[in-house]
């Protein structure tokens, strides 16, 4: 697989910077985005290879635009990884049921971030 | 005395005095009562015809009313109907008397049997035909019957006498005159005096002299049908008396008038009753200090009966329902509380009559500012033969409570999730840094990176601790068991401690444990690597660390044993609570957060289990829990 170009959705622009620099340093490329909203128009423009997306996040949140993704033919066929602080597994089987590729909770290796997705995704690399 | 006395005597028209005064139902009482003789009575007919009579019990009445009599007339104040009596039944003189009792009333119509009125019959002509056998119209009693009637009179005497002494009451009788004439034995116990000492004395001398004027008042408005007795009060429900020693003494009594040839006799029963007050004193001190405490308790106190009406209810109760107490007494719940809340407190109180046991719950009450949590104890009220009578309740409000409970556990959530945020960002650019990808970095500053990156993770750690511990103390939080394998589980924590457990060459050993556990997977599993990981932490290198469930009677009890360093006997209990290590140094050697065993604690009390830890100093320390068992075998909760 070529360079992939996953699309990061976070309100807080210090962990988007993180995980944009852990992407950065395997080679990957990324684009960041501080809201939902603006993140699903960016996941039709871009199509990026997959999307990680936090989901505690204000107005629009992770579970909402991941139900947005899904229901576009356009974005549904988009891996999605969820970045989350939730661990608890009641969380992670409802995640998964609403139709996550990943869950990678916070806080994250972001020197690791790049090969965890791909082991979600069955990429490899 | 011989008044009591019967004589079989035939009655005989003499007796019955057909002479009697008779005035018009319209004579001025004025005129009647100077017409009118001791024990005697007037007739007052209209026309031809008796239609009443005016007995001396009528005009003492009068008198003692002091009221303006004079202008009325004979039909105001006469007794009507008269009592009759058939002459052929009161053919012997004990029928009479027995009839004058009987009706109590002192003078009776003896009537023919064309319904004619013959004339009077009174208890002082009976009196009078007792005394004069002798000279009686038939003048032929022989001497033989006197003798056997006065024989009878000192027998009837000595009986009398008998009753009297064996009476625990005092017998007192007084004259026209208020001269003691009769003082029993009783009477000598309750009032100290001899019978010699009293008798011919006037009756004060058994009366406290404050007392003197109501009894004055008592004796000249007794007016009660002769022969009758009554109770006898005073103000405040109570007479007093006056013992020789000058003790004044509570009692009561009954009083009856007697009509006797020496004139009137007043005869008093009476009992000491100080004991018996003192008694109520004492029980009325009880139930004012039971109303004043429970009064002056903030709690909300409440005494029901089976039929959810109150019997006792404090001043909070009072003031929460807006009513006065002796109002709420003897009402329903369902006739102040609005019916949703009436319904649960008599829901409550249901349980405790059919449990019989005490109940503890939160009940929502309406105040002016809204609804009001209270934490009410309930619990039964049984009588001495055990039957359950009523049911109390206290109630405490507990919404300040609540609502910094509340405050609290929001105020750490929102703490919690703001630490980890720049913490994810922290951990992140010192990973990052460390990686040597941005940069060469010197040895020196390699060694501050990673002092940076240990801290981060320990305060990473504790974040997630109080999160955890918050989340398993919420009321809300409800647990989703499961049945799962004892031995699955216990593999799957030691599997992720193993390389911990490896670093310090210390084995794990899982017994083989065929049982099942029932809770929920994810916490128990937390609970088996917070002890786990904590007994890697306190063991020596090149030990070991034992893991064993197996089954009770009820139970599955899961044991953790190492081979360390062991608990002082006195922290047993105190490593369970929040940040309380053994030593205080653990938490930065040992990186720990002071949390873990707590959360643990919290986790297996969730589950309706418990958590305690066995030790010896150097020898090691054993960590037991238990888990009730599942209530079905299907696993599915009832």
């Amino acid at each position: 697989m070529s360079t992939p170009q996953i699309l990061i959705i976070d309100d807080e622009p210090s962990i988007l910077r993180i995980a944009q620099l852990g992407l950065q340093i395997q080679g990957w490329k990324s684009l960041t985005v501080t809201s939902g909203q603006r993140g699903l128009e960016l996941a039709v423009t871009e199509a990026p290879d997959a999307i990680l997306l936090d989901v505690m996040m204000p107005d629009l949140d992770g579970m909402m635009v991941l139900k947005q993704l899904k229901v576009d033919p356009q974005t549904a066929p988009i891996p999605v990884i969820f970045l989350t602080a939730k661990s608890q597994a009641a969380d992670r089987l409802k995640f998964y049921q609403a139709g996550v590729s990943g869950v990678i909770l916070k806080p994250f290796d972001p020197t690791t971030l790049a090969s965890q997705i791909a082991g979600f995704l069955n990429w490899d690399g | 005395m011989r008044s009591f006395v019967m004589a079989l005597e035939p009655i005989l028209p003499s007796h019955i005095d057909p002479h009697s005064v008779r005035v018009s139902a319209t004579t001025p009482l004025s005129q009647v009562m100077g017409s009118i003789r001791p024990d005697e009575c007037v007739l007052v007919m209209d026309r031809e015809r008796v239609i009443g009579l005016i007995t001396e019990r009528d005009s003492i009445r009068l008198a003692a009313h002091r009221e303006s009599w004079v202008d009325l007339q004979a039909r105001e104040v006469m007794t009507d109907p008269i009592q009759t009596v058939p002459y052929r039944e009161v053919k012997q003189l004990d029928q009479a008397l027995g009839i004058l009792r009987q009706r109590q009333v002192t003078h009776l119509g003896v009537i023919s049997d064309t319904g004619e009125l013959l004339g009077l019959l009174s208890s002082d002509t009976i009196r009078r035909a007792l005394e004069a056998p002798v000279r009686s119209h038939h003048g032929d009693l022989r001497c033989a019957d006197r003798l056997s009637i006065e024989t009878e009179l000192k027998e009837n005497e000595a009986k009398l006498a008998g009753i009297l002494d064996t009476a625990d009451e005092a017998i007192i009788s007084i004259n026209e005159h208020q001269i003691i004439q009769i003082f029993n034995q009783g009477a000598e116990r309750i009032f100290g005096y001899t019978a010699d000492e009293v008798l011919g004395q006037p009756l004060s001398i058994l009366i406290p002299e404050s007392y003197h004027a109501i009894h004055q008042h008592h004796i000249a408005t007794f007016r009660g049908p002769s022969n009758a007795s009554k109770r006898m009060v005073g103000s405040g429900g109570e007479i007093w008396g006056r013992r020789k020693t000058g003790e004044i003494f509570p009692a009561e009594a009954s009083i009856s008038r007697l009509v006797t040839r020496e004139g009137l006799l007043f005869t008093s029963i009476l009992q000491d009753v100080t004991e018996r007050r003192r008694a109520e004193q004492a029980l009325q001190r009880n139930q004012s200090l039971l109303q004043k405490i429970i009064d002056n308790s903030p709690s909300v106190i409440a005494v029901m009966d089976p039929n959810h009406d109150h019997l006792l209810v404090n001043r909070s109760y009072a003031d929460l329902i807006g009513k006065p107490q002796d109002w709420i007494v003897g009402r329903s719940v369902k006739e102040f509380w609005p019916p949703e809340i009436a319904a649960t407190l008599m829901e409550h109180n249901r349980k405790i009559l059919s449990s019989n046991r005490p109940l503890q719950v939160e009940e929502i009450l309406p105040h002016a500012d809204g609804p009001h949590t209270y934490i009410s104890s309930l619990f039964p009220l049984q009588a001495e033969q055990g039957e359950l009578y009523a049911i109390c309740s206290i109630s405490t409000d507990i919404s300040d409570r609540k609502a910094i409970e509340q405050l609290k556990d929001e105020f750490i959530s929102v703490v919690s999730h703001e630490l980890r945020t720049p913490l994810t960002s922290i951990h992140g650019s010192l990973k990052l840094l460390s990686s040597g990808h941005l940069g060469q970095i010197t040895p020196e500053g390699q060694e501050v990176l990673e002092i940076a990156a240990e801290n981060t993770q320990r305060l990473i750690r504790l974040v997630s601790d109080v999160l955890d511990l918050e989340r398993i103390q919420d009321h809300q939080f409800k647990l989703q068991k499961e049945i799962c394998d004892a031995d699955q589980i216990l593999t799957q924590a030691t599997d992720m401690l193993r390389s911990l457990a490896d670093q310090q060459g210390i084995a794990l050993e899982v017994c083989p444990s065929p049982v099942q556990l029932w809770g929920m997977p994810d916490l128990i599993l937390q609970t088996l690597t917070n002890l786990l990981s904590n007994a890697i932490k306190f063991s020596p290198d090149h030990t070991t660390i034992g893991l064993q469930a197996t089954s009770r009677e009820s139970e599955v009890i899961v044991q953790i044993q190492d081979q360390g360093r062991g608990i002082p006997a006195d922290q047993l209990e105190t490593i369970f609570e929040r940040f309380q290590q053994v030593d205080a140094s653990d938490s930065r050697a040992k990186g720990g957060t002071g949390l873990g065993l707590a959360i643990c604690r919290n986790i297996i009390e969730k589950h309706g289990g418990r958590i305690w830890v066995e030790s010896r100093l150097g020898e090691g320390s054993t960590f037991y829990f238990t888990l009730p068992k599942a209530p079905d075998p299907t696993g599915e909760e009832l």
